[in-house]
């Protein structure tokens, strides 16, 4: 029995746009959730992550 | 051919009952699996379906349009004293009725499976699931959470004992309710410690820290049931809520990443390229030459 996270797509974009940062989509998520059941909007999450995410070092 | 044409009537009778195992299968394949014990219950249990949505449906025909089983099948009945071709006649006139009918029923069977579905998964109906602990994950995950995994396996050293923390994307579950596997993303491994008076958590590495962001979207850590010796699972308590409105703003943090990347990259081109004395069109130039045959 096989159960995949239906959202890991989304989340995994997420973690893109947050340069590999986990913990940054975590926090976006959590800030983000202003309403009273808890739901962040998509695109208050994105815009944090891009206004708090680091610069990603050139790789070699 | 009576016994083909049986087979065929008793097939069709029971299509709410195999549809309503597809609508349950189409939400969530693990409702499926967890509901189902056996094959012969499996039958049983279509078969009950479909009884019951063939009892509903044909009540809701009586009592709404005055239509009545025994005058739609008794003139069939005594098929063997009628002529060939009233019968015939009798079967084609009514057989788009009756394809109308099977159409109505699997379409009910399947819409009440992805209820059931819907509702094992949400809360509502859990009390019918073996294992109900999954669906919190299976329904955190639908509601656009993050489901963290802290995982003790059971390598111990000096100790330490090694445990992977990340996010969870896949789980199998074996039908007693172990966990064959468990897959994480975004991983970070650390150590717990027996030496003090409690066990204490060492700092969190990266598995991948210092890659490029693109390439930790493909760390898939699998972690074998053997291996495991206890998991906790740490479900976020906000979720996301999807829009247009965000996958598009996603779509174009995404597009403006992959530019900045590519300007970074012909940036550094260009750096390297002052640095050796090298002209940039050397480089476009490059594979050309590469790739021209040798003369003479």
């Amino acid at each position: 029995m096989l159960v995949t996270m239906k959202n890991s797509e989304l989340i995994d974009k997420l973690v893109l746009i947050a340069g590999g940062d986990i913990d940054l989509v975590s926090e976006a998520i959590r800030v983000s959730a202003t309403n009273p059941e808890g739901q962040a909007e998509l695109k208050e999450v994105v815009d944090y992550i891009v206004a708090h995410r680091k610069s990603e070092p050139v790789a070699a | 051919m009576s016994v083909v044409w049986t087979t065929i009537v008793i097939i069709a009778l029971l299509f709410p009952g195999v549809f309503f195992f597809i609508g349950l299968a189409t939400y969530e394949r693990l409702s499926r699996e967890i509901i189902r014990s056996g094959v012969v219950s499996e039958i049983a249990l279509a078969t009950a379906v479909a009884v019951t949505l063939h009892l509903i449906s044909l009540s809701f025909l009586s009592a709404f349009t005055g239509f009545r089983l025994s005058r739609f099948v008794m003139p069939m009945v005594d098929y063997s004293a009628s002529p060939s071709h009233e019968t015939a006649t009798q079967i084609t006139s009514r057989l788009a009725h009756v394809a109308y009918y099977f159409l109505g029923t699997a379409t009910l069977g399947f819409a009440i499976g992805m209820l059931v579905a819907v509702g094992i998964v949400s809360g509502w109906l859990r009390f019918l699931a073996k294992h109900k602990w999954i669906y919190d994950i299976v329904d955190r995950g639908r509601k656009g959470g993050i489901v963290t995994a802290f995982v003790m396996t059971n390598t111990v050293e000096n100790g330490n004992v090694l445990m992977y923390s990340g996010r969870v994307h896949d789980i199998f579950l074996l039908p007693d309710g172990k966990i064959s596997y468990v897959t994480l993303k975004n991983c970070a491994r650390f150590f717990m410690s027996f030496s003090g008076d409690a066990p204490k958590t060492g700092p969190h590495l990266d598995l991948f820290d210092g890659q490029k962001s693109y390439r930790r979207v493909w760390d898939y850590l699998l972690i074998d049931g053997d291996n495991i010796a206890n998991i906790l699972f740490d479900p976020s308590v906000e979720t996301i809520r999807t829009s247009d409105e965000g996958f598009k703003a996603l779509q174009e943090a995404l597009a403006k990443q992959r530019n900045e990347a590519r300007e970074a990259i012909r940036k550094r081109t260009e750096e390297l390229l002052k640095r050796t004395g090298a002209d940039a069109n050397t480089i476009d130039a490059a594979p050309a030459v590469a790739k021209r045959p040798t003369e003479g």
